[in-house]
């Protein structure tokens, strides 16, 4: 990876952290004001385009020959799931309504955000193939949709896990759910067609045409509680949560980004492996097996 | 009732579980896989 843009996506994450997280930290225990002067909508902001723009530098610059910049990402990614696990678990109140299930929100939230997210990336990948055929994207949309497929199942398993205490029921085909049990299954549809394709670049043309057809799925999970009439809640923002919950939502939130970059480089890293052994030149004959071909 | 969900701890607890239970195996997945990878790579070579 090019050194300069690692070291920018990192500054871009540090400034995401600094305003979603620290400046709440110092707001709520230290009694500092760290916010340099931006409101509460400014610093959101940054944290939200500065986590988006460290993960879309870091796919692009990654080339592939570094292991040690993923590991750290991943072991970042654990302590803040861990500092975000603990606040959720041990620290914010109950809520009002749901009570300790409300709990299950400070991982099931920031999970859906990086499923679409991962899914974002595996259709911007497609389409930065299908434009240049580069298979260095082949690899980056393998990786991508392999982490969003984990991520969505890891959705819908929560999801269940909450919707049983608050619908009195494990699953309802609400129309959220079912967009996103479709998103699933679209996308791990995806990965089976590559397992079925031998010849690397129909599979790649053909995984990255797939990915464009099921990505049309991703606006409609996100917009699915606005559109229809779902017993899903709608989307939240810094208005409609709490204080007290912002911590652990934003800790695991930079938790799973960061978990979910170091997965989709280290992923990656296996699929440009082996798309560089199938798409090496056979090894050359010498004049005695030549002659035995012939 | 009153709209009020109460206990529900087992529940809280469960989700946790399953959320470092499936990020833990699927690390490890990665890992092993991107190992058997390297060392075919280099047997190749």
């Amino acid at each position: 990876m090019k050194r300069n843009l690692f070291w920018l996506a990192i500054a871009l994450l540090a400034a995401a952290v600094y305003f979603g997280l620290l400046v709440t930290i110092g707001d709520q225990y230290l009694h500092a004001d760290l916010s340099l002067g931006l409101p509460v909508v400014a610093r959101t902001l940054v944290a939200f385009l500065g986590g988006l723009a460290a993960v879309v530098i870091l796919l692009i610059a990654d080339d592939f020959s570094n292991l040690s910049r993923p590991k750290a990402l991943g072991i970042a990614g654990v302590v803040f799931l861990l500092i975000g696990s603990y606040f959720g678990l041990f620290v914010a109140p109950p809520e009002q309504f749901m009570g300790e299930t409300q709990r299950i929100m400070y991982v099931h939230v920031p999970t859906a955000w990086f499923a679409l997210v991962a899914m974002t990336l595996a259709f911007a990948a497609a389409v930065v193939f299908l434009f240049g055929g580069n298979h260095e994207w082949d690899a980056r949309l393998e990786a991508s949709i392999e982490v969003g497929v984990v991520l969505a199942f890891l959705l819908c398993c929560q999801g269940a896990i909450w919707a049983k205490p608050t619908w009195g029921v494990w699953w309802d085909w609400d129309p959220r759910l079912t967009t996103t049990a479709v998103l699933l299954f679209a996308f791990l549809g995806i990965l089976a067609l590559r397992k079925f394709v031998d010849d690397p670049h129909r599979r790649a043309m053909w995984s990255a045409v797939a990915t464009i057809i099921a990505y049309v799925d991703v606006p409609i999970v996100y917009f699915s509680v606005k559109w229809w009439n779902s017993l899903h809640q709608q989307q939240s923002s810094p208005n409609t949560v709490s204080k007290p919950f912002w911590i652990p939502l934003r800790a695991n939130a930079f938790g799973i980004l960061l978990l979910m970059m170091a997965f989709i480089m280290l992923r990656s890293r296996i699929t440009a492996l082996r798309l560089k052994h199938e798409l090496a030149p056979p090894p050359a004959l010498d004049e005695a097996e030549l002659g035995e071909a012939v | 009732m009153n709209g009020v969900v109460t206990g529900g701890w087992n529940f809280v607890v469960a989700a946790y579980s399953v959320t470092g239970l499936v990020l833990l195996i699927y690390g490890v997945t990665i890992i092993t896989r991107l190992r058997d990878e390297i060392s075919r790579a280099a047997k190749e070579r």
